[in-house]
């Protein structure tokens, strides 16, 4: 399974982020319709960026959110305050927990998000969505989080303005499974 | 031809159709009945002998794969008639399964990207941002926020394919 003129990994990626011209995208997958290689790059980029488009994050921005709820997803949201451990169900009517951290986010360049378990960080995440006017960070809860951990996690905030790094608030919620 | 060739003609180009309907039609069960209703056309061509150069049939699939999405983006009846009517031609077994990627498994994979990358990678397919929208928001330029992106993609398809995340 060889090719003679490969097409290159990052102009197929630039395809399927449709950053090529018409002419361009139809030269390519001519191309990819006569060569198994270049295809099964092809095909798996496809699948890989279809799953990517449905992919719901930790931390989702409001827009994600609603756009979940339309697609007739059963939603439950939980406000948690910094500071103060918040309960959530994940009963069985429910597809989506979204716990609503309640953050005074002020005026950032970015918000960051540490996800802590059993006081260990677990995953560092970096410009993360925020409603700054609302001063919400919306945490996306699934179902399959029950087994990753038998500690409920801690959301650790922070804001970044012009470098530097501070901590907005810590945030516990714990889980009740149904 | 011969059902072996049949078989072997679907299994060559089921993939490919399906890609080409997931990036066009963006819809996995649009992109399904694209197969089949492409595969059926083929099929239906190469018994009756309609394939000018059998060399180029490659050229022909991707010809019809074009002219299907065309029709599927009118919301052509017929075309969706077609789609409906190509179990008929195309027999059970010809057409291989696509399982796609493991959603589980792709989460696990996003986590062990490094952090910039990560954000990039869902601002593109989540959020449909262009690479300089991303850009000017990370501090970087346009052709870094590519680099980037592509060198994530490819640790992400390895990883999802069995590799480490």
């Amino acid at each position: 399974m060889s090719c003679a003129t490969p097409i290159p990994f990052e102009t197929l990626v630039a395809l399927w982020t449709g950053e090529l011209t018409a002419d361009e995208a139809d030269r390519i997958e001519e191309h990819v319709f006569g060569c198994a290689s270049c295809a099964e790059v092809y095909a798996g980029l496809g699948d890989l960026t279809t799953a990517l488009g449905e992919v719901i994050p930790i931390v989702v921005s409001h827009r994600h959110r609603d756009r979940l709820a339309a697609s007739g997803m059963r939603l439950r949201s939980t406000p948690v305050a910094a500071g103060v451990d918040a309960r959530a169900t994940y009963a069985a009517d429910v597809d989506l927990l979204i716990h609503v951290l309640a953050v005074d986010v002020g005026e950032v360049d970015r918000v960051d998000l540490d996800v802590m378990i059993d006081g260990d960080h677990k995953l560092e995440l970096a410009h993360v969505p925020f409603d700054a006017t609302r001063g919400e960070v919306l945490i996306a809860c699934q179902r399959h989080y029950e087994h990753m951990s038998s500690d409920d996690p801690t959301f650790v905030v922070h804001g970044v303005k012009a470098g530097q790094r501070r901590e907005l608030g810590r945030y516990r919620v714990i889980h009740t499974w149904r | 031809v011969g059902a072996d060739d049949e078989q072997q003609l679907c299994v060559t180009y089921a993939a490919r159709i399906r890609a080409y309907g997931l990036r066009h039609l963006r819809d996995a069960t649009a992109a399904q009945d694209l197969v089949q209703a492409v595969l059926m056309a083929v099929l239906q061509a190469v018994r009756a002998n309609r394939i000018e150069d059998p060399s180029r049939l490659d050229h022909y699939v991707f010809g019809t794969c074009r002219n299907t999405v065309m029709d599927m983006r009118r919301g052509d009846a017929r075309q969706r008639k077609i789609a409906e009517t190509a179990k008929a031609v195309v027999p059970e077994g010809y057409i291989p399964s696509f399982a796609g990627v493991d959603r589980i498994r792709l989460e696990g994979c996003l986590a062990g990207l490094e952090a910039r990358a990560r954000t990039i990678v869902l601002a593109t397919f989540l959020e449909g941002r262009d690479a300089g929208e991303i850009g000017a928001e990370l501090e970087l330029s346009a052709g870094n926020v590519r680099v980037i992106r592509h060198r994530a993609l490819a640790q992400l398809q390895s990883c999802v394919e069995g590799g480490p995340s």
